[in-house]
């Protein structure tokens, strides 16, 4: 492999990319880019974490760093051995039990037969399989295979250390030994490289950050700084994602008009929490209708489905509809605290099934509070703290 | 492709674990490492010998002379057609250390058994019969096996991720095989074939394979056995060449496609 260019300002670092790029050639003949110009420093004893959605271009980015495929351009250069903990079950030849398997990968790496044995038992101590370490592997469930997996990546006291995504996998006991036993290779001086969507965890055992979107940088620097902004970023997807504000309907109900109201009938857009809140709909039937679904929802303006209420759910107003009807819709003591939000109305056939009329997120309102609750609603709630056990 | 202090260990680890896997869990056990292809043998022999009365004449039995081919024939074929499905069979080959040598290599190893099969009927007839062969006759199975386990190994090296590149070219390869079983003299004596048909049966490397496992049950001339070795050794070089040239090249390609 290639040297990267210009020395580093300390000591070289761990791992070194410069550039990469890679181009997946397809069956059709069409080629997808995967990565494309990516360029960063690991630190020796550092820990970076690597973030991006799905699809991003993380797990090509760590099987470059592993060797596990050549860059199309570019190049990469790490300090010493690595050990990986990838996909679930990666590495392993699934008719050998979790022991031969510790032995062989301790093998592969250059361990001798002696100190691969060591190896194993160290792994079979750390992944708490009892009997299950000594049959196949196919037997295992996703669990069994993350803690293996995990158990022998972090007994080959490589001085590199990739792991991706497989964190989530363990059950919540077995995740914090990962994470102790990834902040005690901190401690000892392993370089880190960490893919992971929890963003929690990433925090508190990276350094530095890198976010890949469609491939590229999209930011590399301090984890808080970069995780932050990945957050946010994460939080205007979801925003975007849910359906934007519209109307439509199959047309045999017509909706005439809407008015958001306080409990005296005045049109307002304004409501302090606890106040009562009226949705007035008009609206008019096509031909004779067999109780219709009439629903309401309330949105708060990033796209949140905070509630939605409708006829069927309540089991009321089941009839036959023919002509044109005010329908309203009151909440009480609006629980909901400070911040923008936006009504929709439907109307349905019996079934709930298909929408004869349908608006969405058309209507909106504000709500004030005097509380400093966080959250999106308030729920009635009470503190109270008792001793226990005896005084000391 | 990477340095492997402990290739040999961890090799025969996992051909233990191969070769158990293929016999250890049924009822018969290793016998049907013996057992079935015997009875492919049998069907043959019935077939050609028996039925069709096809090849008569002194010498070698027909039983025993298709045993001690289609034994090592087997061998080939099974490996070459494993090579085959590697990589979709081992997905998780991709984001794994594993060397494609391991793996080829552990295939060869543990079909090998076919072709100890076919020897141990070679050798038990032999020693019946009466010993007829020279030395070189005893000796020449052992290096067929050997040339032969160096031949798959070039050629799986290839074959593995040729069949992961090129659409089709699996199918296209099974069939082949199964053409190529006629087209050396496995299943009917050398010595019937004349001619032109002669010469072109010397083309196939297989064909000098198949002189070297008879050798102690059909002795043939030092020259001519020598021939044999040289081509044998040359189809070994030359796979062994291909194999690890274009094979690793090819590979990395291969991975990216699984």
């Amino acid at each position: 492999m290639v040297e990267g260019a210009g020395p580093a300002m300390s000591a070289a670092p761990a791992i070194e990319a410069r550039s990469i790029g890679k181009v997946f050639g397809l069956t059709s003949g069409a080629a997808v880019a995967a990565l494309d110009d990516v360029s960063f420093d690991v630190a020796p004893g550092t820990a970076l974490a690597v973030v991006g959605e799905n699809g991003s271009g993380k797990s090509t980015l760590l099987d470059v760093l592993l060797g596990l495929t050549r860059p199309s351009s570019g190049s990469v250069r790490v300090e010493g051995e690595t050990a990986a903990l990838l996909e679930l079950g990666a590495g392993f030849f699934h008719e050998l039990t979790g022991r031969q398997n510790a032995v062989q990968l301790a093998l592969l790496a250059g361990a001798s037969s002696a100190s691969a044995q060591a190896l194993a038992r160290r792994a079979a101590d750390f992944a708490e399989l009892g009997d299950f370490f000594d049959r196949p592997v196919r037997s295992y469930s996703a669990g069994m295979l993350m803690r293996l997996g995990f158990a022998v990546a972090s007994n080959l006291h490589a001085p590199v250390v990739v792991v991706d995504e497989v964190l989530a996998v363990g059950d919540g006991y077995f995740q914090r030994k990962c994470i102790d036993r990834l902040l005690e290779m901190r401690r000892a001086n392993v370089t880190l490289v960490i893919a992971a969507h929890d963003l929690h965890a990433l925090r508190s055992l990276c350094d530095r950050a890198l976010w890949l979107r469609h491939g590229r940088v999209a930011a590399l620097g301090p984890v808080n700084a970069v995780l932050g902004s990945y957050e946010e970023h994460l939080l205007r997807r979801s925003a975007a994602a849910s359906t934007p504000p519209g109307a439509g309907g199959t047309g045999e109900v017509v909706i005439c008009s809407v008015r958001i109201t306080d409990a005296a009938g005045v049109e307002r857009f304004a409501f302090r929490s606890g106040e009562t809140l009226r949705v007035e709909v008009e609206f008019e039937t096509r031909k004779p209708l067999d109780s219709p679904v009439m629903g309401i929802g309330l949105f708060r303006d990033d796209g949140l489905y905070c509630y939605g209420p409708n006829t069927l759910f309540d089991g009321r107003l089941r009839d036959t509809y023919d002509g044109r009807y005010l329908l309203t819709a009151e909440f009480e003591e609006l629980p909901l605290l400070g911040g923008r939000y936006q009504a929709s109305v439907s109307f349905y056939d019996k079934d709930h099934v298909y929408a004869y009329a349908w608006q969405h997120r058309l209507y909106p309102f504000s709500v004030w509070t005097e509380r400093k609750d966080h959250g999106l609603v308030w729920l009635r709630h009470r503190f109270d703290v008792r001793r226990v056990g005896d005084q000391r | 492709m990477s340095s492997l202090p402990n290739w040999s260990r961890s090799l025969g680890l996992l051909v233990l674990a191969d070769l158990r896997r293929r016999y250890a869990g049924s009822v018969l056990g290793g016998l049907w490492a013996l057992l079935a292809p015997l009875l492919e043998v049998a069907a043959y022999a019935v077939v050609f010998g028996f039925i069709l009365g096809a090849v008569r004449g002194p010498g070698v039995p027909y039983t025993v002379l298709i045993a001690s081919g289609l034994f090592p024939w087997m061998w080939f074929r099974e490996t070459i057609e494993g090579c085959s499905t590697l990589l979709p069979d081992n997905r998780w080959l991709r984001r794994s250390r594993v060397p494609a040598e391991l793996l080829v290599l552990r295939l060869v190893l543990a079909s090998s058994v076919r072709a100890l099969v076919g020897l141990v009927v070679v050798f038990g007839y032999a020693a019946v019969s009466g010993p007829r062969a020279s030395i070189v006759g005893w000796a020449s199975p052992f290096a067929a096996l050997v040339l032969q386990a160096l031949t798959c190994f070039g050629l799986g090296l290839l074959v593995a991720p040729v069949t992961t590149l090129v659409p089709d070219s699996r199918p296209t390869l099974v069939s082949l095989l199964t053409l190529l079983t006629f087209a050396a003299p496995i299943l009917y004596p050398e010595s019937i074939v004349e001619g032109p048909l002669h010469s072109l049966l010397l083309w196939n490397p297989f064909t000098h394979l198949l002189r070297l496992y008879r050798g102690p049950i059909e002795p043939v001339s030092w020259p001519s056995l020598s021939v044999s070795v040289a081509v044998a050794v040359v189809t070994a070089a030359a796979s062994l060449a291909v194999g690890m040239a274009a094979g690793a090249r090819l590979w990395w390609r291969a991975r990216d496609r699984l």
